[in-house]
């Protein structure tokens, strides 16, 4: 009887035992992360940084633009570097042109077009090793600017970067995966510019900038600047107009621009080029959406936007025949494609790599190539060359015989 | 407090083999299996848990290695040995045991969106009493209850809104989670 009970207790025992210390359970999180504390400085301080250096080290790639023998090569918030390209296989960095703030470009003759934070700088570039600047349009991209309707330069103050340091913190809301230091993206939203086709030269996919004629088209995340550059040395600014929100991209084709957006794909007309008109809209959930167009077709990547959770990876090709909303000709499913171009037959598209499809027949692709191993960004694929900016560098490819395409050169970092 | 209580049984049980090896020869080890189900109860609640552990026993000492599920607030994989040492010489016993290894996040949200969780192994301990019945076939039942910890560590990659910008940069979070619970288990050994 004895070894009964004392058998039986033993549960009850351990059972009393956990209760007993359940209360002294106490989990603990801790949370590493970076603090950022905003840096601010003057524009006329900034404007005074803008000057020709030697060539520089490639180590942040932005933005590419051709033109002629030239390669503009973005270095993202630095400037661009200047690249003699006269020999595809043996590019040479000749200088750097350095803009703080910059991420676009455009060159109109010898005038070189940027984004400096909130100016739009028009650049003297005969000599690529001299430059001089010929005029700053003030607060053309104003999202930049802290809150100011001063137009003196030694007023305005840009926010321009960000002291971090390590820290470690207890986790103090459970369920909820930190972001301790999200707040610092809410402030600026980067508004920028860049190049794109023209007679004189082309931009990629990914540009904020598109000139037709004598005009500059610069997108910010909600409007589309109208700039004119017929006298290229001073340009002027015409008007701001309002276009919608989270306004990425914009490509200019047959008197038109077309123009992406983080929920859109939409076209403008530029019958009259100082008021352009929008004339479609196709709507999208959530997807980054660089264009290239040609006489028949747009091509748009969506690119998966990590910050709302879209998953839509994946090409669409509209027809332009029609007017109005449509739904995609054909949809072709990518891993996570980024920037695109075309070339006669030839669609590039920058995806896990860089893919080279027969877009003959737009509803049947045939993958030609799929070149691996670089984290691809933007393509501008121009007289049987592929410029490629990717992570890792610029690399030139030759597509001159696609049933060859190979590597002709790169700079990497 | 943790590492020591275990560093404590291990040498314990250490001892006890050696001195059986120095007096006994040969030394007869016996597989056993030991299947365990059982809740774990800490700060944020009670969560299933389960292991196999499968070993070898000589007299009073069973070494084995195990793996099992674990529920408590993020589901893992632990991987683990596992040391026990049996007390009296009666066919019921009470034992200790110490468990020591790894354990292996098996994500539920392997697609988050804003937020890419990529986990990392963690520490994975579990000691306690226990009291042992075996029956006439060999088989026996055991109920334990005792201490289990668990570490789980993750980063988390947050993506700037840059795209256009160029290519994009990437800021990660490093979190570590210290998970303490108190486990009570019923388990078949045969």
């Amino acid at each position: 009887m004895k070894k009964i009970i004392s058998a039986g207790a033993i549960p009850v025992a351990a059972i009393v035992m956990v209760l007993f210390f359940t209360s002294c359970m106490k989990d603990k999180c801790t949370h590493s992360y970076k603090i950022f504390t905003p840096v601010y400085k003057k524009l006329s301080e900034l404007r005074s940084a803008v000057q020709s250096q030697p060539a520089a080290a490639v180590v942040n790639t932005g933005k590419l633009y051709i033109r002629d023998k030239w390669i503009f090569l973005n270095e993202q918030n630095k400037g661009i570097h200047v690249i003699n390209n006269s020999d595809p296989s043996h590019p040479v960095k000749t200088s750097f042109i350095n803009i703080p703030g910059n991420f676009d470009m455009y060159v109109k003759g010898n005038t070189l077009y940027a984004d400096l934070y909130c100016d739009l700088v028009a650049i003297n570039i005969a000599d690529p090793a001299h430059i001089a600047v010929s005029k700053y349009l003030t607060k053309t991209f104003p999202d930049k600017v802290n809150n100011t309707s001063s137009t003196n330069p030694d007023s305005i103050t840009i926010l321009t970067g960000w002291n971090s340091r390590d820290t470690v913190a207890d986790c103090t809301v459970r369920g909820f995966n930190g972001c301790a230091g999200c707040g610092i993206y809410a402030t600026p939203q980067i508004n920028n510019a860049a190049a794109t086709s023209s007679p004189t030269g082309t931009a990629g996919s990914m540009a904020r900038f598109a000139a037709v004629n004598n005009y500059l088209y610069a997108v910010t995340t909600r409007t589309l600047n109208v700039i004119d550059i017929a006298n290229t040395a001073n340009p002027s600014f015409i008007q701001s107009k309002n276009i919608g929100w989270d306004i990425e991209t914009i490509f200019p084709y047959n008197n038109k621009l077309y123009i992406g957006a983080g929920s859109s794909m939409s076209v403008y007309d530029l019958q009259d080029p100082v008021n352009p008109q929008q004339s479609t809209w196709n709507g999208h959930w959530c997807s980054h959406d660089p264009i290239v167009a040609d006489d028949n077709y747009a091509y748009v990547t969506l690119h998966a936007a990590n910050f709302c959770g879209s998953q839509i990876n994946q090409l669409e090709i509209y027809s332009l025949t029609g007017a109005g909303s449509q739904s995609p000709v054909k949809t072709y499913p990518l891993t996570n494609p980024l920037g695109l171009s075309k070339d006669g037959n030839l669609l590039f598209i920058c995806d896990s790599g860089l893919k080279i499809y027969d877009a003959t027949n737009v509803a049947d692709l045939k993958l030609v190539k799929h070149l691996q191993g670089v984290n691809t960004y933007d393509v501008i694929a121009f007289g049987g060359i592929a410029y490629v900016v990717a992570k890792e560098g610029l690399f030139q490819y030759d597509y001159s015989d696609p049933e060859n395409i190979h590597l002709v050169s790169k700079i990497i970092k | 407090m943790s590492n020591k209580i275990i560093t404590t049984i291990a040498m314990l049980m250490l001892l006890h083999i050696a001195q059986a090896q120095t007096n006994q020869t040969p030394v007869k080890w016996k597989f056993y299996s030991i299947n365990q189900a059982g809740l774990l109860n800490g700060e944020i609640g009670t969560a299933f848990h389960a292991q196999s552990v499968n070993g070898f026993q000589h007299k009073q000492i069973f070494a084995g290695i195990g793996a099992g599920l674990d529920y408590y607030d993020y589901r893992s994989i632990p991987v683990f040995a596992e040391l026990r040492n049996y007390f009296g010489k009666s066919r019921n016993q009470f034992f200790v045991y110490a468990d020591g290894g790894a354990h292996f996040v098996w994500d539920k949200n392997k697609d988050q969106g804003v937020f890419k969780s990529k986990y990392s192994p963690g520490f994975y301990s579990n000691i306690g009493v226990g009291y042992h019945a075996v029956f006439k076939n060999g088989e026996g039942l055991s109920l334990s209850a005792g201490y289990s910890y668990k570490n789980v560590k993750y980063s988390q990659d947050e993506y700037n809104f840059c795209p256009f910008d160029g290519p994009c940069n990437i800021r990660t979070d490093f979190y570590s989670y210290d998970l303490n619970r108190v486990i009570l288990q019923i388990g078949w050994m045969f």
